[in-house]
């Protein structure tokens, strides 16, 4: 092997070369999702995925799990998108116990009152949404956002996400959000270099439960 | 701020006790609740001094996102210092909230009290006499004439409203207004009430 690189004419070396250096400079493909609500306001917590439709994504979770906090009795982050099989963990920060639980399709779980970190993470297995909540803090709401495919990011307040290093093909792009009725989707293709997807979405009425003190039994909450 | 009102004025501290069920999982599950409390209470008429104490059942069943029901009952029992202010009863309590935002929410709220009530009347009053007994002297209210406490067992019934507004995740402003009716008898007192208030929760 090492014989036949050495008789390598002198311009076929160079002509290898120059074509290394010419896909090195060339913009890898990526899709930047600009989420937009209906009066053109940047709309924070959306995931955007990539669904490919020309072949079989890998799904690979990642080797630690995905972290969810218990602070100031609420959940953070409020969105939390993964991929499939990918093992979360909910610390509670809090000096007062929680209660987290799910009573979705996706992953129905209960962690019984705790402090500190619970026993062992939660590996979710099911693609779909997993809404999870705290049994005693009825306003703590969050979600788990569980995703066939490692395509995907979650918009933060500009209202963006960029998935790159996206091999080239056909994709369904899915835009979710708590307040979306249904996911918003489009069928798109990628090619060399990055593109722009703009989504108008339309939000509707915000369901969580409003935060309070209690001012206790008889009295009014 | 008012000095008539001035020997009316409380401070209290004590202990709580609770204990709750949640009937399942999730905010739409009922819950069940029991509380008891004890206070000690400093006035500024040391007559009115003493110990308080309570124990409500409640029940609380949320009707959607935005709507929550709640139902009490409590004993209440106060000891006072002079036995004139004594009082014993027990009180049921309905309210119904409702939080169009995440910012404010109204109450509507019933309430019908069992128990003692203290009237002050300057005597001879038959008709209080008739329906309880005349216990002290009074001179809370810098009154020319001295008041007489009369006590008696009545029935007082609220109608509440009540509207809040958050002031971040731990606190809450909240201004309530309340129509109640006292009866016992040919006896009828009505009062109105308005009150303000910042809860702070720790």
């Amino acid at each position: 092997m090492n014989r036949k690189i050495s008789t390598l004419p002198a311009g076929a070396l160079a002509c290898l070369l120059a074509l290394v250096s010419f896909a090195g400079d060339a913009p890898a493909p990526a899709v930047r999702v600009d989420i937009r609500d209906s009066q053109g306001n940047p709309v924070e917590d959306a995931v955007a995925s990539l669904h490919p439709l020309d072949r079989e994504p890998q799904l690979v979770p990642p080797a630690e799990p995905v972290s969810i906090v218990q602070r100031g009795q609420e959940f953070q982050p409020y969105v939390t998108p993964v991929v499939v099989g990918t093992r979360v963990r909910f610390p509670n920060e809090d000096s007062v116990q929680h209660h987290v639980f799910s009573l979705s399709r996706a992953m129905a779980f209960d962690l019984p009152l705790y402090r500190g970190e619970p026993p062992a993470p939660i590996a979710f297995e099911r693609a779909g949404i997993v809404s999870l909540g705290c049994n005693i803090h009825d306003w703590m709401s969050a979600y788990v956002v569980v995703l066939a495919t490692p395509h995907f990011g979650r918009s933060g307040a500009e209202g963006e996400v960029s998935i790159d290093l996206l091999p080239a093909g056909r994709y369904r792009l899915e835009v979710w959000h708590p307040r979306l009725r249904e996911p918003e989707t489009r069928e798109i293709v990628v090619d060399a270099g990055p593109t722009t997807q703009v989504i108008s979405v339309t939000l509707g009425a915000d369901r969580r439960i409003r935060r309070a003190p209690d001012s206790g039994p008889g009295g009014y909450r | 701020m008012w000095p008539r009102f001035d020997g009316l004025d409380r401070a209290a501290a004590g202990a709580r006790l609770g204990w709750q069920h949640k009937f399942g999982l999730g905010p739409f599950a009922p819950l069940l609740r029991l509380d008891v409390s004890g206070d000690l209470v400093a006035a500024r008429e040391s007559g009115r001094a003493g110990r308080a104490g309570s124990a409500t059942l409640s029940a609380r069943q949320r009707l959607s996102h935005w709507a929550l029901a709640q139902v009490a009952h409590t004993w209440t029992r106060y000891d006072g210092r002079a036995h004139a202010f004594d009082r014993t009863g027990a009180e049921t309590a309905l309210s119904l909230t409702a939080s169009p935002s995440a910012a404010w929410r109204a109450t509507i709220g019933v309430r019908r009290w069992n128990g003692g009530v203290l009237s002050y009347a300057t005597p001879p009053r038959e008709d209080l006499i008739k329906e309880g007994k005349a216990l002290t002297i009074v001179s809370t209210f810098d009154r020319a004439d001295p008041l007489v406490a009369y006590y008696f067992i009545a029935r007082t019934e609220t109608l509440r409203l009540e509207v809040g507004r958050t002031l971040g995740p731990r606190a809450e402003f909240a201004l309530g207004v309340e129509w109640r009716n006292t009866r016992r008898g040919a006896l009828s007192y009505r009062n109105r009430i308005v009150s303000a208030g910042v809860l702070f929760n720790l």
